[in-house]
Order: C-alpha cells, then sequence, then structure tokens
C-alpha cells in the first residue's frame, strides 16, 4: 500500500527542517601495519576460585552477557581505571563465541516449546551485540560492534581480524572478547593496539 | 590491479561482485528478487510455517513450506558461483575465504558445518545481528583491497522460524497491522523474512582469470559505532552517519556523488528516526532518492545487508529504484526524498546500502555500476 501521488511533496524538501550539522568525529584512514599487534591489557573469568560475576541491569534468564561485561570491563579497567576509558583512540568491540548466548536460546527456546510468554527482556539480549552496546556506551567506546562466531577457533584468527579493523581504518585499537559459555562459564579479553 | 581512488591511505584494489545468489520470498535468483522489489508488492502473508496463535503479529514474507537454511545456502553458493573452480589449485585461489552469517545460537555451527562439508568451503561465522553481513562484506573488501585475498564469498541466510519470531513479537518490534512502513507516520514496527544470499567477491585479476563479468564494484564501506545504548540508536544518528563518511571517504566521493539509499527502514519508531536524523546530516540540502527495500521482503535479521545489498545490485543493473512501501502518512521528523507509487529511473551515481543493529552497530556499503 503507497500514499497518494499528491502527498510525497511534503517530505521531498528537507532543506527547511534540516537541524544544526552534529559532529560525527573523524572517518576511517586506512594504514598499514609494521608488526603484530601489541597487547595493551588482558583478563580473564574466572580469576579464581568462588569468582561471581555481577548482574548487568535489564539482562535476565543468562550468564552470557555478563559474563562478557565482566571479562571487558576487567581489561579495560586495567588499561584506564574506571569508565569512561577517557582518551581511548577510536576502539573497536570484538566478541568471538562459538556457541553464543545458550541460556538465552534455552530460555526462549523452553518457553516457545511450552507456549509459554517469552520475556519481553529476551528480545533485547537475543544477539550478542547488544551486550556490546552496553560495554561500548559504558565505556564510551565508538569503534565497530562485531560479534564472531564458529570458524574463528583460535587466537591468530582474531588477532588478524583486529589487524584489519586496525589497517583498514575503522579502528585504532580493539578489544578481542572470547566467551565461552559452558558449564563452566569461561571467557577472556585482550585490547589490542599496534 | 585497479586501484581506487583514495583521499588518504595507500593504494587499494577494486572490489568486484562476481556472482550473486538469492532465495528470498520473492523465489529464486536475483531476478525474482529484483522484480519483486521493483513491484512494489510486498510479500507478507500469515505465516503458515508454524502456529503464530497468542502472537500480537501473525504475518511475515516467507518462501513456501519449511527450506532447510543448509540446503538455501548450498544453492545460492551454486548460484553465485561461490564453490572453488577445481582449474584453481594454486595460491590464492585455493584459499577462498568464506564468510557466512547466521543467527549467533547453537544451530550455528551444525548449519556452518553442513555447509562446508557440502561445498568445500570453510566458513568463519559472523553472528553480529542486523550488520552480520555487511560487517562481513566490509571485512571481504578489505582484504581484497589490500591485496591479502583475490576472492571472497559471502553468504547470509536467515529462515522465519518460531524463536525468533517469538521473541521479536514478545519485544513488540513486530507490525500488528501486517505492513512494514518504513519513515511513515503510524508505522508500528518490522516483519521478518526469509532469506538466504551469497555474493562473490572478487579482484580484477581474479575476475578475468575465470572469465567472469562483474555485476558491480563494491566502492566504499565502513562499521562504526553509536556508544549509545543496549538496543537504541543514537537519536542523531551520528554512528550511522559517521560510516557514510567512512564509505565516502573510501570510495574517494561525496555525498553529492550517491544517487539512490537503500535505508536500513525496519519501519521501527526510534530507528527510522535515528537513521533519518544520519541521512539528513550527510545530505544536509536534501537526500537522493531513498528507500526501505524491507518494505516489500522483510527483514532478513543477520541475512538482511546482504539481501539489500543485492537489492541494489539489482536495482542498479536494472536501472530502477525500488519504492519505499507501506507508505501512508509524511513523518515531519523523516523528511527524506523516498520513493513513493512507483519505482523511479536510476540517476547515474552510486548507490548507498546501510544497515543499523543492536549495540550501536552500524554499516555502510557503496555500490558502483560494473
Amino acid at each position: 500500500m503507497t500514499a497518494p501521488t499528491s502527498v510525497p511533496a511534503l517530505v521531498t524538501d528537507p532543506a527547511p527542517l534540516a537541524p544544526p550539522v552534529p559532529d560525527v568525529g573523524p572517518v576511517a584512514v586506512p594504514r598499514l601495519l609494521a608488526g603484530p599487534l601489541r597487547v595493551l591489557a588482558r583478563a580473564r573469568w574466572p580469576e579464581r576460585p568462588g569468582d561471581e560475576l555481577p548482574a548487568i541491569a535489564g539482562f535476565v534468564e543468562s550468564a552470557f552477557s555478563p559474563l562478557v561485561a565482566e571479562t571487558a570491563e576487567r581489561c579495560l579497567h586495567a588499561r584506564y581505571g574506571p569508565p569512561p576509558a577517557a582518551g581511548a583512540p577510536r576502539t573497536a568491540l570484538l566478541l568471538a563465541s562459538p556457541s553464543g548466548d545458550t541460556g538465552t536460546a534455552d530460555a526462549l527456546a523452553r518457553a516457545t516449546a511450552h507456549g509459554q510468554r517469552v520475556a519481553p527482556l529476551l528480545f533485547f539480549q537475543s544477539n550478542p551485540n547488544a551486550v556490546l552496546g552496553h560495554v561500548a556506551a559504558r565505556w564510551q567506546l565508538d569503534g565497530p560492534v562485531l560479534a564472531l562466531g564458529p570458524g574463528f577457533d583460535d587466537e591468530r584468527d582474531l588477532h588478524e581480524r583486529a589487524a584489519l579493523l586496525i589497517e583498514d581504518g575503522d579502528a585504532e585499537q580493539v578489544l578481542v572478547v572470547t566467551a565461552v559459555q559452558g558449564p563452566p562459564d569461561h571467557a577472556t579479553a585482550v585490547l589490542l593496539a599496534p | 590491479m585497479t586501484p581506487t581512488a583514495l583521499r588518504n591511505g595507500p593504494p587499494r584494489r577494486a572490489v568486484l561482485v562476481g556472482g550473486i545468489g538469492v532465495r528470498s520470498a520473492f523465489g529464486a535468483g536475483l531476478a525474482a528478487l529484483t522484480d519483486g522489489v521493483l513491484a512494489g508488492r510486498p510479500a507478507f502473508a500469515p505465516v503458515e510455517r508454524f502456529g503464530t496463535a497468542g502472537h500480537r503479529a501473525d504475518r511475515a514474507a516467507t518462501g513456501p513450506g519449511s527450506p532447510r537454511l543448509a540446503d538455501q545456502l548450498v544453492a545460492v553458493l551454486a548460484e553465485a558461483g561461490a564453490p572453488s573452480d577445481p582449474t584453481e589449485q594454486q595460491p590464492p585461489y585455493r584459499t577462498t575465504e568464506f564468510m557466512l552469517a547466521l543467527h549467533g545460537d547453537r544451530r550455528a555451527g551444525p548449519v556452518a558445518a553442513e555447509v562446508a562439508d557440502r561445498t568445500g568451503l570453510h566458513p568463519r561465522v559472523y553472528t553480529g545481528a542486523c550488520v552480520a553481513a555487511s560487517t562481513a562484506v566490509a571485512d571481504a573488501a578489505a582484504l581484497i583491497a589490500t591485496g591479502r585475498r583475490e576472492r571472497v564469498v559471502v553468504a547470509a541466510g536467515y529462515l522465519v522460524e518460531p524463536d525468533t519470531f517469538a521473541v521479536f513479537d514478545a519485544g513488540r518490534a513486530l507490525a500488528r497491522d501486517g505492513a512494514v512502513r518504513p519513515f511513515s507516520l503510524g508505522r508500528q514496527g518490522m516483519l521478518l523474512g526469509d532469506a538466504a544470499v551469497a555474493v562473490v567477491l572478487e579482484s580484477a585479476p581474479a575476475l578475468q582469470r575465470r572469465g567472469g563479468r562483474a555485476l558491480a564494484r563494491i566502492a566504499g564501506w565502513a562499521r562504526t559505532g553509536d556508544a549509545f545504548h543496549v538496543c537504541r540508536p543514537h537519536p542523531a544518528g551520528t554512528g550511522l552517519a559517521r560510516a557514510v563518511h567512512g564509505a565516502l571517504a573510501r570510495a574517494g566521493a561525496a555525498p553529492e556523488a550517491i544517487g539512490y539509499v537503500n535505508a536500513n527502514g525496519a519501519g521501527s519508531k526510534l530507528g527510522d528516526l535515528a537513521e533519518a536524523a544520519a541521512l539528513r546530516t550527510v545530505f544536509p540540502a536534501g537526500t537522493p532518492p531513498v528507500s526501505s527495500t524491507k518494505s516489500v521482503h522483510g527483514h532478513a535479521l543477520e541475512a538482511s545487508a546482504l539481501l539489500e545489498l543485492a537489492a541494489t545490485v539489482g536495482a542498479l543493473r536494472a536501472g530502477a529504484l525500488p519504492v519505499n512501501a507501506g507508505w501512508q502518512t509524511p513523518d515531519p521528523n523523516c523528511p527524506l526524498d523516498l520513493v513513493l507509487d512507483r519505482p523511479r529511473p536510476a540517476a547515474p551515481g552510486l548507490a548507498l546500502t546501510v544497515n543499523a543493529a543492536f549495540g550501536g552497530a552500524n554499516t555502510a556499503l557503496l555500490v558502483a555500476p560494473a
């Protein structure tokens, strides 16, 4: 269904309604890397027996997003102290997880299999980008947001993807988080830069 | 080697689209998709694949029956000419990189493994929601432009199924009135749609070596983040606008070079507002023609960006710009030059296809005629 032909004239001239142009910041500049990326900071979860995951408001049912957020938090805190990451260069967030958020997927599958109401909050956490948005907003990191699954099997693959983002110019450094929901749950994070 | 003009940075090689395979609600092939989007008739119908009782919405754009995702992906990879040519046994042709965008749950691994077994391609899976496939295209383009790869295959698949339908319905993301109305007042949200798409990206020497013909060129690309919210876009669209500027910088082009925008345009209240703000930032004097083809083929989640890239290539090749279907009433906060009522002739220039996702992830791809 479309509107009558007489109406579109109202929306074809945006100039009178255009707001002041906001500053979108510098754009990408490709570069050549001289060598492998350096590890600026690293973290893992768990760090010790009995290590606990703080809950994140708005994330329910599954430990996956808290696992990613806490591991990223520890790595970024080691480099920048408390959030935001003041003075950080443009930072990409790259999450690699071979099976993703199994806790959320299982909760969703249980609900649909039994004809139960699906918790609306599951919508927001039904893809791995959501927790990266939490990390990005909290630490004010506005580089690319990437989520990867099977096929990125070792650290070298992830370092190559991080290097590609930096060489291509969309990021100056990359926070790489790997997360596996168990049991046992475990995750690592490294902050990589040229 | 065909270097592209860049304002800064090392010289780059042209990234050509050497093949496309598509399965969508409009049927098999790029021609069916192109005909469908240019006809402007939404493919939404009551879902028959599974029960929708108890949900707020009941429609989606699906193909017939309940196809298997791995079967659909193998079919589109063959249609695109993606499986390795046995005559190309010398590096770098032997090691075609394969990126596959899928929903990031337990099903991704088995689907990827089956596709690998049946095609000989070894997938690296991208799961980043609505920008999964366009992020893969950007990565593929970067690999080819820098000479690291001669040929990269990007595929993506999403078939409407009960779990994602239920969770999007629970999140009140689906339009209860059965229509997707991007940038229109009264829009209620998105509707899901089937898609399996494969795109072969190649350097000019790789394409020439196999005697192929380019369908289009990926002239620019960029990926950015909003740093704003778990799931809401930045209301000023700053991250998306930066993605468009980044893609333009890679293409060595100005905004005026863009002759068409295939918008993300999911039909959501906040998402469409943010996108309109981003486009107004990039085009302060007025946008080029804009349409969201999600209004006819639905939102294919992880596969959406590749379906929209295919639709954009199809439109450029047909010389016509698809309509923004479902539109009813002007939204004063979305002052875009929407293509309404009937397709417009395509003006010379670049086509821009943009996508945005949860987490504040944004991508922009610039497509040039071959």
